[in-house]
């Protein structure tokens, strides 16, 4: 097997479906140890499975408690899920009696079937892709994989001559591609997209500063998300506290008139959608998008196009690669917004009513800076 | 009392101020005992982060865990495992434990895969009716339950829903 591939099915070799292949009652690969009898001690359980079926155990579970105190003296897996003739290693253990004392835990797969244990790479950005363990550091897991490969096309695909005599374009997208910025975090999809928009009124504050404000107003968290119904008050408090001259709206239920009416306003608003409907054609299997339906995605719209061929709406995508004037059909669009109320923020310039705010921290130098320095915006390139 | 906190009470009152940490995936519903011949559903959230280039989401262990009276909505009870309680302290929060889809829904489209989500849902008010009168659930929705639910969720079910789990026939 190469190892820089990984199954024909994309997914780890350490999945199976649940079997009790020697019949002893326990999943195969699918136990932990427990406290049974709920005295609030982890009881001591041996099992072993020949999950290959060649008649060896291969997977062998051990936990003991022997002092009862609670805590798991030996609590070891050892497994060949891959059947490369290595043993994988995987283990989790309990805190039962809520004393809060940590039990032994080790988890690792051979996710790419090299014979060497993989490990994840630490920190928030888990986005990083899984290389060997430190033991093989010398000989890190390159992998590459192939980009997703979508019916939908970017924007300048379709932007041939003539093109905007055929199509009613509402907003500037091919223009406003520029705006588009990859999300720095795997769950910073808002806070990228929050960006955008800043981007669209001449100002780059940048993705780590919006960061931060959010995560002091505790609308963000990098380990799960932003909570979009408060986008707009940060936002506001922001401009409050750093006199700017916009202020920020949320807005529910959108129609596609109601869009390009801010298109043409020149607003380039953050839509909250089902990630997996935007972009499921309709003949995707889950593997090939991998993508859990109803998960929360933010995108910014640029742009709407009419033509006889159907509508179409062109967002800046933070989360994929591909993702600047990317072009989705109107009804996908609509579904996967329709999932969240067809929820927005809109940033619009001018002064929001109120100059006060009750948050002093908002007023960051790290704004100011960004401010002092901004020159990309959508308004300062026209002019 | 400062501003921040007056705001954030405020705003309690007003019935907006009450975060929960609910992003993730969503276990199915487990179901546990309750008053007599009455039930519970236990529903897990795993943090859950998509790799678009990998097509795949990978999954963290268990970040909070919801109890609701079954079929209403009605949350009975919200344990965060970040901030909280952890039942699974050495759990670290950094290393995936599992990736989405598991191989026994990963050849259905979505639309395919949403139509057996809604089967599975529709069955659940008569295998909690039956799992609280006998403690047993109709075959059908067992076999729908094991093929959507992701496997790696069944080890923390084992522990936190132990007379559900028992009742999925997996352990002799």
């Amino acid at each position: 097997m190469d190892p820089t591939e990984f199954d024909d099915d994309w997914l780890p070799d350490d999945y199976s479906e649940p079997t009790d292949a020697i019949g002893d009652g326990v999943l195969d690969g699918l136990y932990m140890a427990a406290d049974l009898n709920g005295d609030g001690m982890i009881d001591a359980e041996i099992v072993s499975a020949d999950t290959d079926g060649d008649g060896i155990g291969d997977y062998s579970l051990v936990t003991l408690d022997g002092n009862h105190d609670g805590i798991a003296d030996v609590f070891e897996t050892s497994a060949d899920l891959n059947q490369d003739g290595i043993a994988d290693v995987a283990s989790l253990a309990l805190d039962l009696n809520q004393d809060g004392i940590a039990d032994a835990e080790t988890l690792s797969f051979d996710f790419d079937g090299d014979g060497v244990a993989d490990v994840f790479a630490d920190g928030d950005s888990a986005q990083a892709i899984w290389e060997d363990s430190p033991a093989s550091a010398t000989t890190p897991d390159t992998t590459t994989l192939n980009p997703l490969i979508y019916d939908d096309t970017t924007y300048d695909d379709l932007s041939f001559s003539g093109y905007n005599e055929l199509y009613e374009v509402h907003g500037t997208p091919a223009e406003d591609m520029a705006l588009w910025d990859p999300q720095d975090d795997p769950m910073s999809c808002a806070v990228a997209t929050t960006n955008m928009m800043f981007r669209s009124v001449g100002l780059d504050i940048g993705e780590d500063s919006i960061a931060e404000v959010f995560e002091q107003a505790n609308i963000y968290d990098p380990a799960i998300g932003t909570n979009p119904h408060e986008i707009d008050d940060v936002i506001n408090a922001m401009a409050r506290a750093n006199d700017l001259d916009l202020h920020a709206e949320e807005f529910r239920g959108f129609t596609p008139d109601s869009l390009e009416e801010m298109l043409e306003q020149g607003i380039r608003p953050l839509i909250a959608v089902d990630s997996a409907e935007l972009h499921d054609s309709g003949r995707q299997m889950l593997n090939e998008l991998g993508i859990i339906p109803q998960a929360g995605h933010a995108v910014q719209l640029i742009g709407i196009e009419r033509g006889e061929d159907g509508d179409y709406v062109v967002i800046n995508d933070p989360g994929f690669p591909e993702g600047a004037g990317y072009k989705v059909p109107m009804e996908r669009f609509r579904g996967a917004a329709e999932d969240y109320g067809f929820l927005g923020v809109a940033v619009i310039e001018g002064a929001p009513d109120s100059n006060s705010t009750s948050f002093p921290w908002l007023r960051m130098a790290v704004l100011t800076t960004a401010l002092a320095t901004s020159s990309m915006g959508r308004k300062k390139r026209l002019q | 009392m400062s501003n921040g906190a007056e705001h954030l009470f405020t705003r309690f009152r007003q019935g907006t101020g009450l975060k929960f940490d609910h992003t993730g995936y969503w276990t199915y519903p487990a179901f546990v005992p309750a008053k007599k011949d009455e039930i519970n559903w236990l529903l897990l959230i795993l943090k859950a982060v998509p790799l678009h280039e990998k097509k795949r989401t990978a999954l963290f262990r268990p970040s909070a865990m919801v109890l609701t009276e079954a079929g209403t909505g009605l949350v009975l009870s919200y344990d965060n495992f970040r901030h909280g309680h952890d039942p699974f302290p050495s759990q670290t929060w950094n290393k995936p434990v599992a990736m989405f889809p598991h191989k026994s829904i990963a050849n259905m489209d979505y639309t395919e895969f949403h139509k057996e989500e809604c089967r599975l849902m529709s069955a659940y008010e008569t295998a909690g009716e039956q799992f609280a009168t006998d403690g047993t659930l109709p075959q059908m929705f067992v076999d729908l339950y094991l093929r959507l639910t992701h496997p790696i969720v069944l080890p923390y079910l084992k522990h936190l829903a132990p007379a559900f789990f028992k009742t999925l026939g997996l352990e002799k």
